[in-house]
This record gives C-alpha cells, structure tokens and sequence, in this order.
C-alpha cells in the first residue's frame, strides 16, 4: 500500500476508473506539451496525448483512446516552451472521460509517475517539478 | 626542446583528458537530446502504429544507451593502443554515404578552427616522439575523435546508430573550437611548445596581392623620404577616425554579411576619400593595417553569430569608430585582451547572444549603448568600465526562469514539502513502534537520523523506491530487537546483524547520506555492539564510525553561523591560501566558451573574487556536493524566483558558476562570488538537500572562520 493510497476513494462507481481526487502531494502546475504514451492496454500500442498539468510525482494527459486504471505505461513528454524532453515510466490512476472537446471523445488521465534508477528521467522530472 | 617545467607525462594527458571530457560531456548530451527530439517530432506525426511503436523504441533506446554510450567513448579513449591501425572511414562506418559525411565533416571542421588543430596536432607529435609510451601520434585529434566515437556508436544499433553519426558534424564536431584552444593553451602552460611549420592559413595570392607583400617586404629599405609620400601616417588616421565620431558617422560598413577584409576596403575608400586629392595614391601602412585587420575580426565575429539578436548587431555594427578610435589611440588595446574595451565587448556579445534575454532587456542594452556612443570622446578605460557594469546589471535581470518559476506556486520553499514528508515519515514510524517502548540510542537514532533519511527518500525517490523500502525495514528490524529485548531473549544473528547490514546496505546504495559520519548512528551501534557477546563482526561501518567519533552531533540550527545575505566572505591576512595546483574539478571548469576571450583575461564582467574557492576545503566540498550533476535552487536576485539547474563548472576567465539544464546546455553565469556567499548562508541550496550535506556546509563555514575569514 503506498501513501497515496491511505487517501482514495471508496467510492465503487470511482473505482472502475480510478478516483479523481487530487491526491498529489507536490504542487500541480499547468504546462503545455504533447505526450507519447506506449501502453498495452491502447488500441494502439503508441498513443498521441496532450500534457494538462504536471507536478513532482505525477501527470494529468488528455488522450483520444482509453487507458486501463493500473496498467503500467511508458510516458514520453515533450515541454515546447522549455525544448525538454523526459522518458518516464508510469501508472494509470485514474482515466474518465474529459469534457474538454464537446465534439469530441477523449479522456482524462491521471499518471503517477514509478521509480526507475536508469533508463528513465525520473530525477530529473523529480528535481524540476519538485516545488 | 624540453619539457620546462619537468611534468610527468601522465599529468599532461590527465590534464587534457580533463578538458576533453568537460567539453565533450556537454557536446554529447547535446547530441542526443537533438536526436531525442527530432525522433519524439517524428513520432508525435506518424500515422502508422508499427512505425511509431518503432520511434518510441527508439526514444527508449537512446534513453537506456546514452550512458553506456558515454561509459565507453570516455574509457577509450584514454587508451592507448599497441598500435595505431591504418584504418579508412568506410571500414570503420562500413557505409559508403557515411564514410563520405564523416570526410566532409572533418574537412568541414578543419576549415573552421584548422589552425588551433593544426597546432595541437603539431604538440601531440611533439609529446608523442618524445613520451611514447604515453601518447599515440593522434591523440585527441579530430580524426582521433571520430574514431572513438565510431568505435562507441557500436552499441547502438540501427537505424539509430547511423542517426548518430549523422549528428556527429552539427552537434559535436563544428563546437570544439573552444577546446583546441585550450588545449593548446594548457600544453603552453605544461612548457610543450612544439615548433609549428605553418601557423598561419596559407592563401593563393593575386599577382597583386604578391606585388604588394614584396613591397612591404621591401619597406623599410626605402628611403624616407619615399616612405612618408606614400604613407599615410597613423596621427591621420586618428584624426579621420575622430571626425568620424564628431560627426557622427559611426558606420564604415553597413552589410549584415560583415567580414574584416571588407572593413578594411570600405575603410580605406572612406580615408582616402576624406584626403587630398593629390595624396589619394598613399596607403595605409601594414602595422595600421593589421590593426584594422584586427578589429574587423573582432567585430565580424559577434556581428556574424548567429544566435546574436539584431538589436545589440545593430548596435555592434555602430559602434566600429569607437573601437577602431580605441585600437589606435590606446596601445594596450591590441596586447591587452583583459582591456576595458575588449572586456565590454565581450559583454555585449554575450548579452546579445544570450536566448533567454527578454527584448525589453536587449532594448535596454541598446539604449545604453547608445548612450555610450553619443557621448563617447577619448574613450578613457574608465568609460569602458562603466559601460561593461551597467550592462552586467541589466543582464543579471535576464535569463527568467519559465519552466520553474512561471507559476506564482512553484516559487515555493521545497522546504514546505520537506516539513510535510517529514511528518507523514513520523506517522509511518509511529505506526511501526505502536506504542512500544524504545530504549534511548535506538530512539535517537530514529528520530535524529532515520527520520531525515526517510524524508530525503521519500522526496527525491518516492515510495516505491528500494531505498524507501529498505528503510522501512530497518525501522521494523529495530522495533522488533527493541521488543525482544524486553523479553531478554537477544540473538545477534537474528536481530542484530539484519540491523547492522541494514544500515551498511543503505549507507552503501546512497552516496549523498553518509550514517558512518552521523554520531547518533555510532552511538546506536555502540548500543548494539554490547550484546554481540558471540563476536559478530560489526563491519566496516564500525571502523569508520570509531574514525568519526569527533564529529559533534548534527546541529539542527548549524547553518545559523552561515554569514547574513548581504555580508561577504573576506579574508584577514592577504593571500593566506596557496592555489591548488592541479585541481582537477577547478581545471577543467575552464571556459569552453571563450568567443573573444584570452587565457589572460582575468578581469571583465564580474568583480573580484572573495571567497576563497581555490582553498581545499571549499574544492572537496565543491567536488563533493556542488559540481556532481546535482540540481540546485539558485538564487538570482531578492526580486527574482529561485530557478532550478545544476551547477556545471567554473569558468576562470569570468570568475563565475556555469549552471546547464537538463540538456547540459549553459543557462545562466553567476559569479563565483554571489554563488558561494548563497552556498554559505543557505539561498542556493540542493534541490534534494541531504544532512550529509548540511552538515559538510557546516564543517566548512567553521573550518573557513577557524582560518581567519570574517563571516
């Protein structure tokens, strides 16, 4: 059981999709960019999404195709303003539909990032977005 | 010739090895963040699942590669080979297109900064001829170069690999002017000056261009007479010149493709046409030309940068009567290269080639130059001066964080975070003692050391960390002897060694925390150490705990002695400190981006230095906790929000800290000074700080007034 769990929902209907609720302890900051995410439980296997907000432990992206809440993906993202670019790996939390384009159907994902100690950019994503 | 001053071969390679990584560190992070890119851009816009899944492999590859990649470029080539093996770039490639890309870009490259290599190359042959069993003939040569970075693209494969090589040229190859250069300066200063046949670009000469150098040739042979008709002396040079700036005709040459043969054509046109008619056959003389040469260089070199905004290239481009003025009236000007002028102009390159400078600051910059030129008269140093200082100060306000510090919360305190992890750490050990008793050192231990180290863990790895966990379970492994203890039923295998082993794996699996050094951590084993009755072998930890016993207990407060914002370290006798000669962190912290810059240049933007950072102590702090690829919050400006970067290096020749971001590429200068007065009183800060850390500072701040600095 990790520290985020002693805070989610009990909510059933939640659970199907993970619970919404903000359970990041780091400070959520809004910044565009694009992801890539490569995740088995997609349709395809790489998916295009949309970066929402960002902080020390996590990532809220905005995708066409549904993910599964658990499964664990690898996440490329791409920050335009800052030319930087990071490799994480990790976990679907929570995934609902978005309001965001009427015309359209996509979702909302919520992503906490996992622990690598090589291959990824976790310190750094960690040191960067830590306050 | 001999080696004068008697170095060990060995310190020379190490010293250029040094220099070599430090630039081709940044070059290669460079590289393939460039590659990153362009294949996440690729990705992003390709349709077809296959070949996306397909880039993202890719991304992943060069994620997982890169070090590894790196690992082995620097180990190989501090090798050196029985012997050198005739090898053509098709076999090393084993393609034909690349074999030909890679010619192209050596050629390419040899025509960029071919005279710095040619006289590195001419110094390698020296060292190699007379150490041999130290250097190979083309040791840390361009082809040298290539070579090992071909031999280390082997890792990857293709069609990532070929990409690779493909970036060689761009992203490595056409930037390591900067290190030739000091390369050659670091061998001149080991006392290896190899006689060079060629120094200079040899040109195919006119039939003119060869009249006229067989005429200087033949200068001083002619008759004075002869020699002042044809003549123009320099006093009317200088009288042009400073018509010029009365009248305020700054400008000699207008185009944006701005080269120095053509200022010194469109400058001879422009005298010439400012003279008698019947003098108009003189001609400038080859020491005035050189000096025109020379400026034109020198501006022709910012005006043409690339990254340089138009604003300050505009204001460059005016400011040629001034400097030309300068250059002829103040002799210094061409021996000098730490001359106020000099000095200001590099300023204003590096102002206006800084990409983070806002326009409003570029505007500001303009105006002040300006200023400058309307008011410019003899071009006394001090004006210079002057001018070199108000620009610092507005190019401090530059460089605004964006991906930190945009938004109002993110300015926080990572304190805030810490002080929350810390209490959630002490809820998770409260719940591990669950009302259980726990005798004085083991409760010290926890609250005095383990709880710091949770929370550090917690911050910088998170949870699911294997350093989180084992943790975790040294908290457990405590209660649980503590528990037994009571019942008197004590087996040192099974309760004492997991503990010990415990702490040497956590010691061990974490660089930045060091419990050996941690006196409440020596007293615990102590604790432990009486009920080893069956002579369990405390490890190594023991030892190093028995070295460190003088170590006073952590202060929490210890950073209080740290000096006041605004004060500044100042040593009481002159020069107490002899310099570290061959330091390696400090000398390979040169700077890789010298532009204009000399060896020499000692002065310019920021002030003197007065903190001690060439002293020991201040050096292994440095190296320890400082330049390690760390990130840091740094301090700019009471004004300005902390902004989040690692320190890279230190640039001697600007006395300042380099900080890169994650791509390594250089973001920001501060000087040296500034820099370490916020270490000491604790502005700039890690971003994950460690007590290790804090109490490392401490020692140092103490060690430093126990010398004689006033904090």
């Amino acid at each position: 059981m990790t520290f985020l769990d002693l805070k989610s929902s009990t909510n059933t209907s939640q659970l199907l999709y993970g619970s919404k609720l903000d359970r990041r302890y780091f400070t959520r900051v809004k910044l565009e960019g694009v992801t890539l995410i490569k995740a088995d439980s997609a349709a395809q296997f790489v998916i295009n999404g949309e970066l929402s907000d960002v902080s020390a432990s996590g990532l809220k992206i905005t995708l066409d195709s549904q993910l599964l809440v658990g499964s664990e993906i690898k996440v490329s993202i791409f920050i335009k303003e800052e030319d930087l670019i990071f490799l994480v790996s990790g976990k679907i939390l929570w995934c609902a539909a978005s309001d965001k384009n009427p015309t359209k159907l996509c979702y909302d994902c919520g992503v906490e990032i996992l622990y690598e100690g090589e291959g990824s950019d976790f310190h750094d994503w960690r040191a960067l977005f830590i306050a | 010739m001999m080696n004068r001053t008697n170095l060990k071969p060995q310190e020379i390679k190490n010293n250029l090895n040094l220099l070599f990584q430090s630039a081709l560190k940044s070059a290669l992070g460079s590289l393939f963040s460039d590659i990153e890119k362009k294949i996440f851009l690729r990705a992003e816009h390709t349709e077809n699942p296959a070949d996306k899944l397909a880039l993202f492999n890719h991304l992943e590859m060069i994620k997982k590669k890169n070090k590894e990649f790196e690992e082995f470029f620097f180990k190989s080539i501090m090798e050196k080979p029985a012997t050198e093996p005739e090898i053509t770039w098709l076999e090393a490639t084993g393609n034909r297109n690349l074999a030909l890309q890679i010619e192209d870009v050596i050629t390419h490259a040899k025509a960029l900064y071919g005279v710095e290599h040619a006289q590195f190359e001419s110094r390698i042959n020296w060292l190699c001829s007379n150490f041999p069993d130290h250097f190979s003939k083309s040791f840390f040569t361009i082809n040298f170069l290539v070579l090992k970075f071909l031999e280390a693209s082997k890792i990857l494969k293709n069609p990532l690999k070929d990409q690779v090589i493909r970036s060689l040229g761009n992203q490595l190859l056409f930037k390591l002017e900067p290190l030739y250069i000091l390369m050659n300066e670091s061998l001149i200063q080991f006392g290896v000056i190899a006689e060079i046949k060629s120094t200079k670009k040899t040109y195919a000469l006119s039939h003119a261009d060869l009249l006229i150098k067989e005429l200087d040739k033949n200068e001083q042979l002619m008759s004075k007479e002869l020699d002042e008709s044809i003549i123009i002396p320099t006093t009317e040079i200088i009288e042009f010149i400073s018509s010029c700036i009365n009248t305020k005709r700054h400008v000699m040459l207008k185009k944006s493709n701005w080269t120095a043969t053509e200022f010194v054509k469109q400058f001879n046109q422009h005298l010439i046409q400012s003279i008698r008619p019947e003098h108009s056959n003189r001609r400038i003389s080859n020491t005035d030309l050189d000096i025109l040469e020379s400026i034109g260089s020198l501006l022709s070199a910012i005006i043409n940068k690339s990254t340089i905004s138009p604003v300050i290239r505009n204001k460059v481009i005016e400011m040629q009567s001034i400097f030309l003025m300068t250059a002829f009236s103040c002799p210094s000007f061409m021996n000098q290269p730490d001359h106020p002028a000099r000095a200001a102009l590099i300023t204003i390159s590096s102002i206006g080639t800084n990409t983070s400078t806002s326009l409003s600051v570029l505007n500001e910059v303009a105006n002040k130059i300006s200023f400058f030129i309307d008011n410019f008269s003899n071009g006394s140093d001090e004006d210079f001066r002057t001018l070199t200082n108000n620009l610092n100060q507005l190019e401090f306000k530059t460089a605004l964080p964006k991906i930190i510090n945009t938004s109002p919360a993110k300015t926080r305190d990572t304190k805030e975070f810490t002080q929350r992890y810390s209490n959630f750490v002490r809820e998770i050990i409260e719940k591990h003692i669950s009302g259980g008793i726990l005798s004085a050192p083991a409760k010290e231990f926890i609250e005095n050391t383990l709880i710091d180290f949770l929370t550090y863990i917690l911050t910088r790895h998170g949870q699911l960390s294997p350093a989180w966990r084992d943790a975790n379970s040294l908290i457990s492994q405590i209660v649980l002897f503590e528990a037994d203890l009571t019942g008197r039923s004590v087996d040192s295998k099974l309760h004492i060694e997991p503990i010990i082993n415990l702490i040497s794996t956590l010691e061990n699996q974490n660089q930045h925390w060091h419990f050996a050094e941690n006196s409440y951590t020596a007293a615990y084993i102590t604790y432990l150490n009486k009920f080893t009755f069956d002579g369990i072998k405390l490890n190594s930890i023991q030892s190093s705990l028995e070295f460190n016993q003088s170590i006073p207990p952590p202060d929490n407060s210890g950073l209080s002695v740290s000096p006041p914002p605004n004060q500044v370290l100042s040593p009481v006798k002159p020069e107490p400190y002899a310099p570290i000669k061959n330091n390696t962190e400090f000398d390979l912290l040169s700077s890789l981006d010298t532009g204009l810059r000399s060896p020499d240049n000692k002065s310019n933007r920021f002030e003197k230095i007065s903190v001690p950072y060439n002293h020991t102590a201040v050096s292994l702090f440095s190296t320890k906790h400082i330049f390690n690829n760390e990130w840091f919050k740094v301090f700019i400006a009471p004004d300005l929000p902390l902004r989040t970067l690692k320190p890279s290096k230190i640039d001697k020749s600007l006395m300042a800290t380099v900080f890169v971001n994650k791509n390594g590429v250089s973001t920001l200068n501060l000087s040296l000074d500034q820099f370490f007065q916020d270490i000491f009183s604790h502005r700039t800060y890690p971003v994950f700080e460690s007590s290790s850390y804090a109490h490392d500072l401490n020692n140092l701040i103490i060690e430093l007034k126990n010398l004689g600095f006033t904090l």
